[in-house]
């Protein structure tokens, strides 16, 4: 088992894990804190956490809720170990913040953060940690009311579905690459209120070290959703880089009357004419989970990369109440390039939700 | 046999089909006729319009033979086709012996099925002629003999054949168990009915009933034809003189283009044969010759998912159509003769004739003479026509499909029935718009129009006995016009705002208010509320997961109407001032009358939006100025004083449009309103999702008629001798039901309902066909919890109501005989507490004539059945 000086190792990971995630997300939430203060003399203020909903619909109650002050919070905190074949073990902690403050239903700031650290036994799992502002933005008109939406601040430009049932360590497969790294941009969303929706937005890429050039990206995203399927939508979305690098992809989303959730989603990367050491990469996502609230909600995740690189997963939360849950996954990998390596993963771990 | 040998028999084959003429016939009047409603008519195609002619079709698109046209959804792609099949033989260079076997069903909206089987066997001969210019001539003959089964089937009939059948035969009819699996797990628009049973269709040659034996065998309402055809084409494909480039980059691409001009000239002589009742048979036959020409133009390909995935077995794969233009324009002549005679095969006369008449012998008919007891006259039809149609089909890859038909004839048509002869100008159209696409399947809207003039056929004064020259001028005793206007709308998904559409056209269509049609909220206002309260806290990385809410969709969609301008009436209309009409036909048409002159820009946008016809695409506000201004001055030709040709010719002219409906309109407003009959009739499922209240909603909409005051007027003789020909209509398929009917099922205690049966009379053991389906969360699917035949005694008899009730087990569920094992593993055939369901019951004596089924939901509750019953509003 463990040794002493391997328990007082992790625990002081662990400290110094709790003092940079506080660090890195202090900031925000101060600012919010600061925002709502006015609240308390000026309007009224709602504090609304997990599935946040306004109190009415605002189609009927405009007036009361536009001079309202909304702070919604969702806080989750995850405990997870791993074993893998060839008994090498690892293990995961992660701590994630979501908040949006909202003066009326015009004016919303979002943030959404998450701070995780990760260690295991074996060169290929090497101690690592990371802390990560996800979203950070200012956004203008209310989603689901109005045609038109603004947003400038720092995130994900729109791209793809960009969904995974995955959770705990597990999320460490996701292949991140597709969906890109967060951005300083501006972005427009046109919506007809029916069943189509068109995003635009342009950002500024991170500068890389010697290169003075500045480089920009820029998205768009068409959601249309089938009336004769209620609950099916279809994602056609692209993604450009002003260097060369091109993204597509292609989605569908099924939501069943019980809410479960089907997903499908092709996406391609193409390099930049000149970056020939970069090959084009190629995404096939399938993945079904069982609704949100059910006691154990069972979802599966198939993700190919190129025809070579297969994962399957097959996991379960199971929620104890609103709070507290439990997830157990098997996750099989196989790398069909060069090393021919292939892998199980049996995972578990605890889950706390705000 | 050398080839001259084959082109010579071939050419006799041909010709003594084009050229058979008409016996000489001596007629039996049937003393009485039956009142029928002319709005029980029905827009199904004629038996022998059930399939493409081939020849014809090979004709129109030679050099694409591998461009599929039949193809008509995924499931038809997947599997449907299956039995549609085309085997050929190359006996020499130019001929080949074909073999066709093709299966078609429609639906008749009780839960049964009408089948058409049809085998068509003959030789084929093409050639290349010359080419000149690069223009290819071609010439063709054909000769076939095709052979129909048409017959109902049903589920309960399918189910009970696992106890009638050898068991062989029971495992072929079903595809080795692959049927039933398929039927388990696919979706409900899944017809297992276009499979089942595959050697019925080469058994077609060999049900004809020559005798009494085979017309035993023949089920009641079915009907068997058999035709010997043949034709004459020459092909010209004009393809080759546009730009090689362009044809270059088109191969290179897969895909086929020709543009061929045919000549053609083919000839049908056809009997058909129904089984009316037991020992009643009917008889028709139809001779008809048709020549004209055609020009066609495709552009497209086929191509094969999962290609010879399956080797060694020889399967080409599943065949998806890419067709971006594929239009075809026919002009013909069509020479056609109907007669129709009944036999009563208990009598000796009547089963000599109708053993003769199956042979083409019609000799028994003797002139001056009366027709032996047992043989029956109805009608002889014989009618000369042109005819113009104008097809344009788009097909993408098994996704997505539409397709515009429109076709116009102008007759003169001679009927002889039992009071004699007398003549009839017939004018028709039909305007069909189809789609279909792999989520919502079809939808349809047809439009048609009839216009019957009825003449007297008048030798000029000025011609001689040996030159006699006729006119026409209107019946002095019969009503003399009578225009009759059809609508039929079909969609299996219709949506509110897509309901509302319709509603609009019917309004349209037949001037009826439509008053008592409820206010249906375009989405569901709850979900809609939800939706906005918690949108605005969804992070903008989630936007894909935040979900609109849509059209609700209300379910299947159905509605008719018809519409009857009588001779009054359209006397009224023609009698109105020019003024009055093109006043009516500018507000029918929805175009401002101050600006009755077409300007440089409506002329300039109508022609250069034409070449977007090619493709499929026409738009109302570029056509309609230009419609109006055409049908306004073929009305206008039509005054008091037109003779029945003039009356003819000007509607011929008026209906090329594409909007009737509009012409509906028009005069609509130039009649006196209350003379005019009209009718709409709406069908309408609701879907099985929706909330109680809309379901309430929709549901009582169902089988809701409109009707106008005026009533709609006898028919006369000349609709009698058509409505007879109507029993020829797939549609028409009956089954002699007798009086077995299901007149409700309530719940009984434990795990049974209480079926009542009306019927005293028959048998009082019956046999019952049950079947359970899960009722609820599923959408795409259904799970049929079990499904059996049992035989039942009355377990109460109830003089008062003249009905039997039966008690009728929900349980006792077994396996049938080919479901897999694999499937037996997740079958439970039980019910479930707290869970809904759905109850099918069909109800038989014999097994072979099933009673219209019935249904009940209801829930399994605290152990017993539970009706569900919609909230009311």
């Amino acid at each position: 088992m463990f040794t002493r000086k391997q328990i007082d190792s992790q625990a002081f990971a662990w400290r110094n894990q709790l003092r940079s995630f506080l660090q890195t997300t202090s900031l925000p939430v101060l600012a919010l804190i600061a925002l709502s203060m006015p609240t308390l003399v000026f309007g009224k203020f709602y504090f609304l956490t997990n599935e946040c909903q306004l109190p009415s619909d605002p189609v009927d109650e405009k007036g009361s809720l536009s001079r309202s002050f909304f702070l919604c919070a969702n806080g989750l905190a995850n405990l997870d170990g791993m074993y893998i074949t060839n008994k090498r073990f690892a293990s995961l902690s992660r701590y994630k913040i979501k908040t949006s403050f909202h003066y009326g239903l015009k004016h919303t700031l979002f943030y959404q953060g998450y701070m995780e650290q990760m260690g295991g036994t074996g060169d290929e799992l090497p101690f690592q940690r990371e802390s990560r502002s996800e979203l950070a933005i200012y956004q203008y008109g209310t989603p689901g009311s109005d045609r038109v939406l603004f947003r400038v601040g720092h995130g994900l430009l729109p791209f793809g579905i960009n969904r995974t049932p995955l959770v705990g360590l597990n999320q460490l497969f996701d292949p991140r690459f597709f969906w890109g790294s967060p951005l300083p941009h501006v972005g427009l969303t046109l919506d007809n209120l029916k069943n189509l929706t068109f995003e635009v937005a342009a950002g500024l890429e991170k500068e890389i070290d010697g290169d003075e050039s500045k480089d920009y990206s820029f998205s768009s995203r068409v959601m249309y959703d089938f009336s004769v399927l209620n609950g099916t939508r279809a994602v056609l979305s692209f993604l450009g880089q002003k260097s060369g690098p091109r993204k597509m992809g292609i989605g569908l989303l099924n939501f069943a009357p019980n809410r479960s959730l089907f997903h499908l989603e092709w996406a391609r990367y193409r390099s930049a004419p000149s970056g020939e050491e970069e090959p084009d990469r190629r995404l096939l996502r399938i993945a079904y989970q069982d609704p949100p609230r059910a006691k154990a909600q069972t979802y599966v995740l198939y993700d190919d990369v190129n025809f070579q690189h297969r994962l399957l997963v097959v996991g379960s939360k199971l929620s104890f109440n609103t709070q507290f849950n439990t997830n157990l996954a098997i996750a099989y990998k196989k790398d069909e390039t060069g090393m021919k390596r292939h892998r199980w993963y049996f995972s578990g771990g605890l889950g706390f939700q705000l | 046999m050398s080839g001259l040998t084959s082109v010579w028999i071939f050419l006799l084959c041909t010709t003594s089909v084009l050229f058979a003429q008409d016996e000489k016939k001596d007629e039996r009047q049937k003393p009485e006729e039956k009142k029928e409603e002319l709005e029980e008519e029905q827009f199904f195609p004629r038996i022998d319009l059930i399939f493409d002619n081939p020849f014809l079709q090979r004709s129109l698109n030679a050099g694409a033979q591998v461009i599929n046209n039949s193809l008509d959804s995924l499931l038809e792609g997947v599997f449907y086709s299956l039995l549609d099949n085309e085997f050929s033989q190359n006996l020499t260079s130019h001929i080949r012996l074909v073999e066709n076997l093709g299966r078609t069903v429609f639906t008749t909206g009780q839960g049964k099925y009408v089948v058409v089987d049809r085998l068509l066997l003959g030789p084929t001969y093409r050639r290349e002629i010359m080419r000149h210019f690069n223009i290819i001539f071609n010439q063709g003959m054909d000769a076939s003999v095709d052979m129909l089964n048409i017959y109902l089937r049903s589920d309960p009939q399918r189910v009970a054949e696992e106890v009638s059948l050898p068991t062989w035969r029971y495992v072929v009819n079903n595809w080795f168990g692959v049927l039933p699996f398929l039927e388990r797990v696919l979706t409900p628009s899944f017809n297992a009915n276009e499979l089942y049973d595959p050697l019925r269709q080469v058994e077609s040659p060999f049900t004809f009933p020559f005798d009494r034996k085979g017309f035993a065998k023949m089920e009641l309402g079915s009907i068997r034809s058999y035709a010997l055809q043949g034709g004459l084409t020459f092909p010209i494909n004009l393809e080759q003189i546009s730009d090689t480039s362009i044809l270059d980059n088109l191969d290179r691409l897969g895909f086929e283009f020709t543009v061929p001009y045919t000549l053609f000239l083919e000839g049908e002589y056809r009997i058909n044969v129904l089984k009316k009742s037991k020992h009643i048979a009917w008889v028709g036959l139809t001779k008809s010759r048709k020549s004209g020409h055609s020009l066609s133009g495709v552009i497209g390909a086929t191509y094969f998912l999962l290609e010879n995935s399956l080797r060694p077995i020889p399967w080409k794969g599943i065949p998806t159509q890419l067709s971006l233009i594929d239009v075809s324009l026919i002009r013909s002549l069509i020479d056609r003769f109907d007669q129709l005679y009944e036999f009563d095969l208990r009598k000796k006369a009547g089963y000599e004739g109708f053993q003769k008449a199956l042979r083409g012998d019609f000799t028994f008919v003797k002139k001056g003479k009366p027709l032996k007891k047992g043989i029956s006259f109805h009608f002889t039809r014989q009618s000369e026509s042109t005819v113009k149609t104008a097809d344009n089909k788009k097909n993408f890859l098994l996704l997505y499909r539409n397709k515009t038909d429109h076709s116009l004839s102008k007759a003169e048509v001679k009927v002889k029935d039992e009071k004699g002869d007398f003549f009839v100008l017939e004018n028709e159209s039909r305007y069909d718009q189809e789609s279909w696409n792999l989520l919502t399947g079809e939808k349809e809207v047809n439009v048609s129009h009839e216009l019957a003039v009825n003449v007297e056929k008048m030798m000029d004064p000025k011609s001689t006995l040996d030159d006699p020259k006729y006119h026409y001028i209107f019946h002095r005793s019969m009503k003399p016009k009578q225009l009759v206007l059809k609508l039929q709308i079909k969609d299996r998904f219709a949506r509110v705002k897509d309901f509302y559409s319709y509603i609009d056209l019917l309004r349209l269509f037949t001037n009826l208010p439509l008053e008592e049609i409820p206010e249906i909220p375009a989405t569901d206002d709850n979900e809609l509320s939800l939706r906005r309260r918690a949108s605005p806290f969804i992070s903008p990385l989630s936007s894909p997961q935040n979900f609109h809410i849509t059209n609700t969709i209300i379910g299947k969609f159905n509605a008719t109407a018809i519409v009857v301008f009588d001779t009054p009436v359209l006397t009224h209309i023609i009698s109105r001032s020019e003024s009055e009409k093109r006043s009516a036909f500018y507000k029918a048409f929805e175009r401002d009358l101050e600006r009755d002159s077409l300007s440089f820009f409506d002329r300039l946008r109508y022609y250069s939006a034409y070449p977007l016809r090619l493709v499929n695409l026409s738009f109302d506000s570029v056509n309609l100025p230009l419609e109006v201004r055409d049908t306004l001055n073929a009305f206008l030709k039509i005054t008091p004083e037109s003779q029945p040709l003039e009356v003819l010719d000007a509607f011929y002219e008026m209906f090329d449009t594409e909007y009737p409906h509009r012409l509906a309109s028009a005069f609509f407003i130039l009649s006196p309103l209350k003379e005019v009959p009209r009718k709409a009739t709406l069908y309408v499922s609701p879907a099985r999702h929706l909330a109680d209240k809309v379901k309430a909603l929709i549901g009582a909409m169902n089988e809701k008629s409109f009707q106008a005051e005026a009533p709609f007027p006898e028919l006369e003789r000349y609709r009698i001798a058509r409505n007879k020909l109507n029993a020829f209509v797939p549609l028409h398929v009956k089954e002699e039901q007798g009086d077995i009917l299901i007149l409700r099922i309530s719940p009984d205690e434990g795990k049974a309902v209480k079926v009542f049966v009306k019927n005293h009379l028959s048998p009082h053991r019956k046999l019952f066909f049950v079947r359970v389906e899960t009722k609820g969360t599923l959408k795409l699917g259904k799970s049929v919890v079990g499904q059996k035949i049992v035989e039942a005694i009355p377990s109460q008899v109830s003089p008062k109501e003249d009905s039997l009730s039966y008690t009728i087990k929900l349980e006792g569920f077994e396996a049938q005989k080919l479901d897999t094992q694999l499937w037996q593993l997740f079958q439970d055939n039980d019910l479930k507490e707290g869970k809904d369901y759905h109850l099918v019951i069909s109800v038989s004596h014999d097994a072979r004539t099933w009673s219209e089924a019935s249904s009940l939901d209801f829930q399994y509750k605290n152990g017993s059945v539970v009706p569900i019953v919609p909230e009311e509003n």
